[in-house]
């Protein structure tokens, strides 16, 4: 195998970072609350001691830093593989910091045979807009002309990470002064993407969507170590969509 | 919005795993940093084996220095879950968790039943801790493919995916996505169905999760200390190449490796003996035979019209195979050494509330200087 070029290098260590992010996912179980309606269930999850929660928080998060490592890959081509400017890269390393990752599994039944789809998603930016227009020194990076696979994906696995979906029904609340805007949420993505892949009037839903959707409010961190109770960086919520009363497993 | 129970839960877990002890002590005495110092990973297997590591090198005896203040507390943090613990114990426990062993113990010990008739491999599943029906399992129907990786990830997936339904309360089972149903149809495919494309991936990413964390060793069902996911992953990869057709040769009838014939590990393309192999050389062997495996089966087209083989190889390109981050390629040794086992067993203990942020980040960068020859 040849040495990995160096923008890849400069990329894994960002990709650490996000994991890094997902390791300070803190959890501790809760009851569920009930929706009004009774058709969306609310699971905050605060304590992940068994470490599912980053389990299933960490599949969008891994396939979306390789994702971009393709990406990125083919857009440094034409200069060799050369690594580009850290300067250049800044908005691909905000977005690693900052993105919030959802993973819902959708199952549904088609005459009598039960199947599951994974649906990922990552908030923020499609790729070609996190490219630095304002960035002023040499150009490595190009938008890739072809677009590849970068996620891995198949009739199985989908990934929600471009802009807005036309014709959606799922449709986030409007922004208001005290609620930050959420077009592009992971969740809102995953929903979106759900509507027009899955079988629409052939199946059932019978199990209806787990969600683990990383909403880390991210806190300063108290920098002085002392004897009082510290508390962990970010907060997070886990949650829990049913269509119906959950049939699952046997 | 932090439950005591909950913390006093998570207090307890750490204190069962010795890395993580022995980090946390040293993090309360401000002596983190100087503790991570004291050894690299190359220097570390230098002093327990008495010289430069090959594959089938033995652990010495080494003398262990007086322990200091974090350490001292570390054992008596441990000998809280585990009767009086000495620095002598705590030594071993580290060197087994780090994978400087082999299967001298499980040779020694008498075969399970349900393990006879495997015949193949048998010390390294006992190690592995893979159930015998689960072995079997991944041997016979969609994964009859002759690919002792690529069937390694999926027999360990299975084993972690019952040891979290036993561990987990039935109740709580759909609320942490974990699902019975997919063991049933690898396990009794003619009752439940053929496991499918689903299957696959959800394995592989519970597999993934497994593999990036670092939990406390427990005993496995064969009555040995439980080995970390990526050791244990070699070890049954290793399990399903000693049962291929002219699996191994490179062992002598008294099961020490033949120096004629046996690899000697990183370039050297020949078979291991891994009956007198580390934990360690057969990881590193099996970090190269995925990759392998995954090349010879090629890029996976996206279509629904695949092979089996090609479902089961698909997920694996995504995974990251115990590494922190995306697996260089060139550097899949690294998931298992040193420095990366530190990053995992800290990661774990922020999560737990264990940990300062800023100590946890003191550890990443020691974790990434290293990977990236530089600090970030």
């Amino acid at each position: 195998m040849t040495h990995a070029p160096k923008g890849m290098r400069r990329l894994a260590r960002m990709v650490g970072i996000a994991l890094l992010a997902t390791g300070w996912l803190v959890a501790t179980p809760a009851l569920a609350g009930s929706d009004p309606a009774g058709r969306v269930t609310l699971l905050p999850i605060v304590e992940d001691d068994d470490h599912i929660m980053q389990t299933w928080l960490g599949v969008p998060m891994r396939r979306y830093a390789f994702g971009m490592r393709r990406w990125l890959e083919d857009g440094l081509a034409a200069h060799g593989g050369r690594a580009a400017d850290a300067a250049e890269l800044l908005r691909f390393q905000q977005q690693l910091r900052r993105a919030t990752f959802s993973h819902f599994q959708y199952s549904y039944t088609l005459d009598g045979t039960e199947y599951t789809r994974i649906y990922l998603g990552v908030s923020g930016r499609p790729f070609p807009d996190l490219v630095n227009a304002s960035y002023r020194g040499p150009r490595n990076l190009v938008v890739p002309a072809n677009v590849q696979n970068y996620f891995n994906t198949d009739d199985i696995v989908s990934f929600g990470s471009v802009g807005p979906v036309d014709g959606s029904h799922v449709t986030p609340e409007p922004p208001t002064a005290n609620t930050p805007h959420r077009t592009n949420d992971a969740e809102i993505k995953v929903l979106q993407a759900i509507m027009p892949t899955s079988p629409a009037g052939r199946c059932v839903p019978v199990g209806g969507f787990s969600v683990s959707s990383a909403r880390c409010r991210a806190r300063p961190a108290r920098r002085r170590s002392g004897s009082s109770p510290r508390k962990p960086m970010p907060t997070c919520t886990s949650t829990t969509w049913k269509e119906a009363p959950t049939r699952r497993g046997p | 919005m932090y439950a005591i129970d909950a913390g006093q839960e998570a207090t307890h877990a750490v204190g069962q795993d010795a890395l993580m002890t022995l980090l946390r002590e040293h993090a309360r005495d401000g002596r983190l940093l100087a503790y991570l110092n004291e050894s690299t990973d190359a220097s570390y297997a230098r002093w327990v084996l008495g010289g430069e590591e090959t594959p089938y090198a033995d652990l010495v005896s080494v003398e262990l220095s007086l322990p200091d203040a974090s350490e001292r507390r570390a054992l008596q943090v441990l000998s809280g879950s585990h009767g009086p613990v000495t620095q002598r114990q705590l030594h071993e426990w580290k060197v087994w968790d780090l994978g400087f062993t082999k299967v001298g113990p499980m040779r020694g010990a008498p075969v399970p039943d349900e393990l006879r008739s495997a015949a193949w491999g048998v010390p390294h599943i006992m190690k592995a801790g893979i159930d015998p029906d689960i072995y079997k399992a991944c041997m016979h129907g969609v994964l009859d493919i002759g690919h002792p990786a690529i069937q390694a990830n999926y027999a360990l997936a299975l084993q972690l995916l019952r040891e979290r339904l036993i561990a987990t309360p039935r109740t709580f089972w759909y609320i942490r996505g974990l699902r019975v149903d997919v063991m049933g149809r690898f396990l009794d495919p003619a009752r439940h169905g053929q496991p499918g494309k689903f299957d696959f991936h959800y394995l592989i990413e519970l597999l993934d999760g497994e593999l990036s964390g670092w939990r406390p060793a427990g005993t496995n069902l064969y009555g040995f200390r439980q080995l970390p996911a990526t050791l244990r992953l070699g070890r049954i990869a290793a399990a399903y190449q000693e049962a291929m057709p002219r699996g191994t040769n490179a062992c002598r009838a008294n099961g020490e490796h033949d120096p004629a014939v046996a690899g000697a590990g990183d370039g050297d393309g020949r078979p291991l003996c891994f009956t007198d192999a580390t934990d360690r050389a057969i990881y590193r062997w099996y970090a190269r035979s995925i990759i392998d495996e995954l090349m010879a089966i090629g890029p996976i087209p996206a279509g629904a019209n695949i092979t089996t083989l090609q479902q089961l190889a698909g997920p694996l390109v995504s995974s990251s195979q115990g590494h922190l981050g995306i697996p260089l390629i060139d550097r899949m040794g690294q998931a298992i050494t040193l420095e990366t086992v530190h990053a995992k067993a800290a990661l774990q203990l922020l999560s737990a509330n264990q940990l300062p942020a800023r100590q946890g980040d003191v550890l990443v960068r020691n974790l990434f200087s290293q990977r990236c020859g530089r600090t970030p």
